[in-house]
């Protein structure tokens, strides 16, 4: 049996992403002896890519998409799979110039129609040429792309297949180096898209922020669709030449302990995770009801936490679980970001642990005022984590409502300007100009600053985040307006904050028949619709008809329909008046 | 705890797909071939992933990530597992 790639090169010299392009990068990394491993979730090391590997098979691929007919600049869909495949056509790209476009693979029950549409919609939005696949995913894919006029929809092995080239063509620092599609809808689709540069900057400040040494080693169970496990733990690694032990997403869903037991065998030092993968480690070590766990976990110095709002009191039964294992609760390291900016926007200082702001809920909600109180156990306040220091080279203000920089405490819209913040969203000038202006990104995150702490009380006002999946109003919306008898602008969805920090979905729905059974049915109808169709159990409320409110443009005011139903001045019908 | 798949294996498969999914039956619901995991059951894609480790774990099978979206109803993953058991067992 093979053994997974060390920790340590024996000679090259440990660089932090000071490359022009990420070619340059792997050219670099692939002169040492470290690089990625892959793991079930049975704890078998199903395959080793040191990066020496990868960057051989990469090039030798890319020849493969010029001989196809990618030019440069052309974008390549690829389904994001954790497994070797994924990342040589990843590479691939790079060393031809083309610009890789990972997609989500298919995680639930049912819903084949929904998945299927979601990565039509992002070949379409991405103008891709060709799609590579897992062979087990190519009838979604060959449905998804039915009609397009593609180079090629196959596998890696289909695409080895084809003719190569003699010269390789890759980009400049300058030039795009991916889009990312974890922002943006199911149904409207936004492709953050990224340079070389910005990469570069953003890993550069992740590296240094979290103190990278040749000691680190990365073990990573996010999803390379998604910005945390692309960028945090693929490209953030591989540009600091750092060894990682991959766990595919699905199956740390079906055994979480893998996770930590490949932490324990193989010393690990970095991982990541939002609070439900932590929340799922306790769950199920508890319900296992084994004895304490062989486990080790002394060597894990950044447990690294962001995705979505943080609870704490997840994080402390974590803690107080795997204590017996070594587990130090300094080492959690909350931290803040979105693929915007690439994805690392602020940090907790390594080995300082969770830092705690408990804050009167009143001011929270009445002056937008972040007032410290002393926690007495009276449900008067919110205890917030810090998400830590902003990254250097960059800047972060919290600005109220006409774009004024406001005071220390004082909660408003969270912008930041650098070097690691997007282009923009491919293709898409309108949704870029709402977002971007200047070089100042809003991140429609609200937030504050504590010292130099930068706190998240809110995340996008549309964002909705589930058990670390995100899910878009947007999406629930239009499926209930595409419902008999429903009109448009007759859904707002949101979620609404529990004490517990955890989000409920809510929607809210215009309702004009006033029979009993009718609204049952109505209620009963939504939900089922919207659960089939997003996958996401909502509380539905029906609301009297033109009471949800309208900008200007007659769009959804989304944020004020949230804070008038909050304050009584949109009424619940009730279901059998 | 693996079945052994033998004769009547189709009969133990059933039966196991329905015990372990009877632990996962927070809401109640009678289960029945036409029972759908995402409305009547309230499956969260998290809760599918958890509901599959115990049910491989239980029948000692491995399930692809590519049957999930084309299974709707409790009687299609039986079949679906039959499918997997005869697969892997013969």
């Amino acid at each position: 049996m093979s053994s997974p790639t060390p920790t340590k090169n024996t000679s090259l010299p440990k660089r932090l992403a000071d490359f022009p392009t990420l070619p340059d990068a792997l050219d670099y990394a692939a002169q040492g002896e470290t690089g990625f491993n892959f793991y079930s979730s049975r704890g078998h090391l199903n395959e080793v890519l040191p990066f020496a590997d990868l960057r051989t098979k990469a090039r030798d691929v890319a020849r493969n998409l010029c001989g196809a007919g990618v030019v440069s600049g052309d974008r390549v869909a690829l389904l994001a799979e954790t497994a070797p495949a994924f990342l040589i056509a990843f590479f691939a790209c790079q060393y031809a110039g083309a610009i890789p476009v990972p997609m989500p693979t298919p995680v639930a029950f049912g819903r084949r129609d929904a998945y299927v549409g979601q990565i039509r919609n992002q070949i379409t939005s991405s103008g891709a040429v060709m799609v590579i696949t897992p062979l087990e995913f190519m009838p979604f894919v060959k449905e998804a792309a039915d009609g397009l006029d593609l180079l090629l929809v196959g596998t890696l092995d289909d695409l080895r297949a084809q003719p190569q080239a003699d010269d390789l063509n890759t980009g400049g620092p300058d030039d795009l180096c991916y889009l990312q599609y974890s922002s943006g809808s199911t149904r409207f689709p936004k492709g953050v898209a990224v340079t070389h540069d910005n990469l570069m900057a953003n890993c550069t400040a992740m590296n240094v922020a979290v103190n990278v040494s040749t000691e680190d080693r990365g073990v990573s169970w996010l999803p390379f669709y998604h910005d945390m496990g692309l960028v945090g733990f693929m490209l953030g690694c591989l540009t600091s030449q750092t060894t990682v032990d991959f766990i595919p997403t699905e199956e740390f869903a079906r055994r979480p302990l893998a996770w930590l037991r490949v932490i324990s065998e193989n010393r690990g030092t970095m991982s990541y995770g939002p609070s439900f993968g932590y929340e799922l480690c306790c769950r199920r070590f508890s319900s296992s009801n084994a004895a304490a766990p062989n486990l080790d976990l002394s060597s894990w110095r950044v447990a690294g936490i962001g995705g979505e709002m943080i609870k704490p009191q997840v994080m402390r039964a974590f803690a107080k679980v795997f204590k017996s294992c070594g587990f130090a609760d300094k080492a959690f390291n909350a931290s803040y970001g979105l693929a915007e900016c690439v994805l690392g926007v602020s940090f907790s200082t390594p080995g300082h642990g969770m830092l705690l702001d408990h804050i009167s809920k009143q001011e929270l909600g009445g002056d937008h005022r972040a007032v410290p109180i002393d926690d007495d156990g009276s449900g008067t306040g919110r205890t917030f984590v810090a998400c830590g220091v902003v990254i250097d080279g960059h800047t972060v203000e919290i600005r109220d409502d006409d774009g004024a920089v406001m005071a220390e405490r004082d909660i408003g819209r969270v912008f930041f300007s650098g070097p690691s913040v997007m282009q923009g969203y491919f293709g898409d000038q309108e949704a870029t100009d709402a977002c971007l202006q200047d070089g100042w990104l809003d991140t429609g995150d609200l937030g504050y600053f504590w010292g130099d702490q930068l706190v998240i009380v809110g995340r996008s006002k549309d964002m909705m985040i589930v058990n670390g999946r995100n899910y878009w109003p947007q999406d629930i919306e239009w499926t209930v307006e595409h419902m008999d008898g429903m009109r448009s602008g007759d859904a707002a969805a949101f979620t609404l904050e529990q004490d517990d920090g955890s989000e409920k979905p809510t929607i809210l729905v215009q309702c004009r028949p006033s029979a009993a059974d009718i609204r049952e049915a109505l209620v009963d109808n939504v939900r089922s619709r919207v659960q089939n169709q997003v996958g996401l159990a909502c509380d539905v409320i029906l609301v009297p008809p033109r009471t949800l409110p309208k900008t200007s443009s007659g769009k959804l005011a989304r944020g004020k329909t949230k804070a008038n139903f909050l304050s009584g001045e949109i009424q619940p019908l009730a279901a059998g008046a | 705890m693996s079945a052994e798949p033998s004769e009547g294996a189709s009969q133990d498969v059933r039966a196991a797909v329905l015990e372990v999914l009877q632990t996962f039956n927070k809401t109640s619901v009678n289960l029945e071939d036409g029972t759908r995991f995402t409305e009547d059951l309230n499956f969260d894609s998290l809760l599918v992933m958890e509901f599959i480790a115990a049910l491989e774990d239980r029948l000692d099978i491995s399930v692809p990530l590519n049957v999930l979206p084309d299974i709707e109803t409790v009687g299609q993953l039986v079949v679906a597992t039959e499918q997997i058991v005869r697969e892997e067992y013969g």
